[in-house]
């Protein structure tokens, strides 16, 4: 999952090689921390977080099929 | 952006294999046709198109990071979102085609209102099965 998160910043951003994504394993859930250059900030959150918002959809639906809850926390 | 297609698509499939991305350049925009398996089609396009719709807003932003327009259509229908991009006379159709019209159903005249027929028999109903939903 976290090379999906990886694979649709870096189509969406500026500067793709600064698209770092850590995943911390909680419990029952995983923690997904997308990093971009400040100047990519608005394009992976997108008006009103549209981009954001759409990211995570399809981080939950890829997460339900493997068995377990990730959510994306941006910045 | 095709592999972004790919990618987002084979992440939520059972069928990861029968994930195929097609595209299609036209004079100002790239159509990309999505095929899975049967049985993931519910999964690519989700309640109310929310997974369809998350794509497309995805691919939409790298299209335009490349100066141009993608239009994502998934199964074989054509979406009613493509664009017609229609240059040119438009080819005259073969036939009109007329949609045939069922006849309406000849009603049956409502039975006059009068003593309700005693029923020859009674019978106890059965309790609906409950459904699960």
């Amino acid at each position: 999952m976290k090379d999906l998160i990886e694979y649709m910043a870096r189509a969406i951003v500026d500067y793709p090689d600064e698209v770092v994504v850590t995943e911390e394993t909680e419990e029952d859930r995983i923690v997904y921390h997308l990093k971009v250059a400040d100047s990519d900030m608005g394009k992976v959150i997108g008006k009103q977080g549209r981009i954001a918002n759409a990211m995570r959809t399809l981080l939950k639906v890829a997460a339900i099929r493997r068995g377990t809850w990730a959510v994306l926390e941006i910045g | 952006m095709k592999d972004l297609i790919t990618h987002m698509a084979r992440a939520i499939v059972d069928y990861p294999d029968k994930v195929v991305v097609t595209e299609e350049i036209e004079e100002d925009h790239i159509v990309y046709h999505l095929k899975v398996a049967d049985s993931d089609m519910g999964k690519v396009i989700g309640k109310q198109g929310r997974i369809a719709n998350a794509m497309r807003t995805l691919l939409k932003v790298a299209a335009i990071r490349k100066g141009t327009r993608a239009i994502l259509e998934i199964g074989e229908g054509v979406s009613p979102r493509r664009v017609p991009p229609q240059a040119g006379p438009q080819p005259e159709p073969e036939f009109e085609f007329e949609p045939e019209r069922e006849p309406e159903p000849e009603r049956e005249p409502e039975p006059e209102p009068g003593p309700e027929p005693e029923p020859e028999f009674e019978f106890e109903r059965e309790p609906e099965p409950q459904s699960d939903l």
